[in-house]
């Protein structure tokens, strides 16, 4: 749930990107809940990780992940992607998010859920990113979604 | 409606009531202080959807593949109760196109809203019909 998680920071966030990660990961209801940890990050980007849990499960007879627990990885990444870029944890909200399920999420595996931010704009923030499974030339979906800073007048 | 929902649906906590989706409130629901994680949203519309789609498959045993959904996030999601409805605007053989909505204290005044498109996967293959719908990937 933190930056210091045993998969460690991959690209070394600065103290300020840390304080922003640790303020964005820790604490969260429903990340705990669904099992959403922090695995890296970068200037403009964030990797995290969603070891695979019954509770998450669409179909029990093949263990396939449901997509809306992928949806809920991909949400939280392009978000931490947002602040990462904009250097700032302040607030923001989700205006949109597309996610296409490429193939199904293999059972017992660790989801990793990548997300860039591309472009910033004053008000808007734009965002891609992938999740895969193991092998991140076969990404299982991949998203597209903007993000609109709400502490600003508009 | 009776057949029991997905693990991940129990997880949210959801029960499906009267052709609604209904997500009673929860802490574990939470994402940013004092509102709904987004994802949850995002899952109940996903869900909603997925019963449309197999109530719109009758009587035929069929099991829906997500394609794709985007949602559209209208509102930050309060500490309060959430309904979903999923209307199923285009029943293909082989794909549905559904839209969802989910609201709060309002019908009139939605949280976020998703169009879903579901891959359909029919038990047993009746007599070919020719191509209706574009092929999914």
């Amino acid at each position: 749930m933190s930056a210091t998680a045993k998969d460690g920071v991959k690209d070394g966030p600065k103290d300020s990107a840390r304080a922003i990660v640790d303020r964005f990961m820790t604490g969260i209801p429903h990340l705990a809940a669904l099992g959403v940890h922090f695995h890296a990050a970068g200037p403009d980007w964030a990797e995290l990780r969603m070891p695979y849990a019954p509770r998450m499960v669409a179909y029990p007879e093949t263990g396939v992940v449901a997509s809306g627990a992928i949806f809920t990885l991909m949400d939280t990444a392009a978000g931490l992607a947002v602040l990462l870029a904009r250097g700032r944890a302040e607030n923001h909200a989700t205006l949109d998010l597309r996610c296409d399920y490429l193939r199904p999420a293999g059972a017992g595996r660790v989801l990793i859920g990548r997300a860039e931010c591309y472009r910033m704009t004053r008000l808007v923030a734009f965002v891609r990113g992938v999740a895969h499974d193991g092998e991140a030339e076969r990404p299982v979906a991949n998203i597209a979604a903007t993000f609109m800073f709400t502490d600003q007048a508009s | 409606m009776t057949a029991p929902l997905p693990p991940y649906a129990e997880f949210l906590g959801l029960r499906a009531e009267g052709g609604l989706v209904v997500m009673p409130y929860a802490e574990r629901l939470l994402g940013a202080p004092g509102r709904l994680h987004g994802g949850v949203v995002a899952g109940l519309l996903e869900i909603a959807a997925n019963l449309a789609a197999e109530a719109a498959c009758a009587d035929e045993k069929a099991r829906v593949k997500p394609i794709n959904v985007t949602v559209d996030y209208y509102r930050g999601g309060a500490m309060a109760d959430t309904y979903a409805e999923a209307r199923v605007l285009r029943a293909g053989r082989r794909v549905m196109n559904i839209h969802a909505e989910a609201w709060q204290s309002k019908r009139s005044k939605p949280i976020a809203a998703a169009t879903v498109n579901l891959l359909i996967v029919r038990e047993r293959a009746p007599a070919e019909t020719p191509a209706e719908t574009p092929e999914a990937p």
